[in-house]
């Protein structure tokens, strides 16, 4: 990467992370966030090689948190579920 | 800044899962209390960033605002950053972008984290006034 040519700035994931604070309950959307503040900061003052490794982590981040989230929610269904449905039927299908 | 043609596929995907999910959310209500609590809820006894949100999202589709920002402050505005992020994304005309997206500001992201981490521990402090941000 040349110092002379500015690169094209690395995304942030932001969208991502803000998805991923609002449904999962987890702390990765945060960790996600701050390495997106992490890649404005960076690519500002012009370190962009730790701009990009930065991206990469956030990225990371938002998808374990959305792909942990999931997997948690199939987990916990299966544990409570019975009784989630069992109360359901009671209200005769009625959610 | 316009999508790759890759990008708009998960976009695409995207929102058609969330078209899927909105019915569910208009004719189910999450405060019926036949679902399970929140995993992370019953074992801290802590809200969470995102607690409230289905109840919120239930409200907002029904119309009533003031509910949703009852049950959580941070999921409207949320769904209108998103809105404006992914409408900046996809909808463009002669490649250019109908509008600026909210969260490619310089700052946005250190605001983002200072907005909810103040939001996550204000919502935690038991009593008026703060009993407000609780879901």
């Amino acid at each position: 990467m040349s110092d002379q040519l500015e690169p094209q700035k690395p995304s942030n994931y932001l969208a991502l992370a803000i998805i991923c604070t609002v449904c999962c309950c987890l702390p990765a959307g945060i960790v996600s966030i701050v390495y997106a503040a992490r890649v404005n900061e960076t690519f500002a003052r012009g370190e962009y090689e730790l701009a990009e490794k930065y991206s990469s982590n956030a990225k990371t981040w938002g998808i374990v948190g959305l792909v942990v989230g999931g997997i948690g929610v199939i987990i916990y269904l299966a544990l409570f579920g019975f009784g989630f449905f069992a109360a359901l039927m009671e209200n005769g299908g009625q959610f | 800044m316009v999508a790759s043609f890759n990008t708009r596929k998960y976009y695409i995907f995207g929102a058609v899962g969330i078209l899927l999910l909105l019915p569910l959310y208009y004719f189910w209500n999450p405060e019926g209390g036949a679902f399970p609590a929140c995993p992370f809820e019953r074992l801290t006894g802590l809200f969470c960033t995102g607690c409230g949100s289905q109840r919120a999202l239930h409200d907002l589709l029904h119309g009533d605002i003031a509910g949703s920002f009852g049950h959580n402050l941070l999921f409207p505005p949320a769904i209108l950053l998103l809105v404006g992020h992914f409408g900046n994304r996809i909808l463009y005309v002669k490649g250019k972008s109908l509008w600026k997206s909210p969260l490619d500001g310089r700052y946005a992201p250190a605001i983002l984290l200072g907005v909810v981490l103040v939001f996550t521990v204000l919502r935690n402090i038991p009593g008026q006034p703060f009993s407000f941000l609780a879901p």
